[in-house]
């Protein structure tokens, strides 16, 4: 998967941090990180 | 010690000590303290739950149950803001069959592997998270064809009243997560 096509899976605007009840979207700099995170996991399953 | 065993009580009855010392006795050797349950949005990244920890327990269970992860994958714990010195080694094998794997984590920035699957599963046990201490850790991480059991440290002296699951990939909607405390010894 690319992180482009991460990205359109799951827009900026649909990913919510929560915190308690409490719940935010990401800022561009955690989001930028998040979607390097999940692109790499989803590369690299365990086997 | 004998376990007491508590009657039905009826409309009116008086309830004498004998009895309310009997409810005491099983109220106070209950293993297992319910402190919180939290629910999971939707379409969520990570769920941070505070207050779980504090010095009433020295060892607590956190199991998140019920709810889905848009990816078949594992999700992490961290606590509180820590982002570092986490230590692992997950031992896991394929119910497919195959060789025993590892997967080693040495001083990393989450305990990668605290639960997983599509729909969502974890049991993790933290013994001292609240204690400036070492926090050690067990969970068990079950997605595709991996069944593995992990076990290690986080090394950081500190105390922690929070902790966060953080989808490895994707996102997590619904479900519960709930934290229990062994209680201490009477």
């Amino acid at each position: 998967m690319t992180p482009e096509e991460y990205m359109t899976l799951y827009p900026q605007d649909s990913v919510y941090i929560q915190v308690d009840d409490t719940e935010r979207l990401m800022t561009d700099e955690e989001y930028e990180a998040w979607v390097e995170q999940g692109v790499y996991n989803i590369n690299h399953p365990l086997t | 010690m004998a376990i007491p065993t508590l009657p039905t009580f009826s409309a009116g009855e008086i309830l004498t000590s004998s009895v309310m010392n009997d409810v005491s006795t099983l109220g106070n050797y209950q293993g297992l303290f319910h402190i919180k349950t939290q629910t999971v949005g939707s379409g969520v990244s990570s769920v941070t739950v505070t207050g779980a920890f504090s010095s009433d327990f020295e060892n607590y269970l956190i199991v998140d149950s019920g709810g889905t992860s848009s990816v078949d994958g594992p999700y992490r714990l961290t606590f509180g803001a820590s982002a570092a010195f986490y230590y692992w080694a997950l031992i896991y094998a394929s119910f497919l069959g195959g060789a025993v794997n590892n997967s080693a984590g040495n001083a990393q920035a989450s305990w990668d592997f605290a639960g997983g699957s599509a729909t969502r599963n974890g049991l993790i046990e933290v013994n001292n998270p609240f204690l400036a201490t070492n926090t050690e850790i067990r969970s068990r991480v079950r997605y595709g064809t991996v069944y593995g059991n992990n076990v290690g440290i986080h090394a950081v002296s500190s105390s922690f009243t929070s902790f966060t699951l953080t989808a490895g990939a994707g996102t997590m909607t619904g479900g519960t997560i709930r934290v229990y405390g062994y209680r201490k010894s009477l």
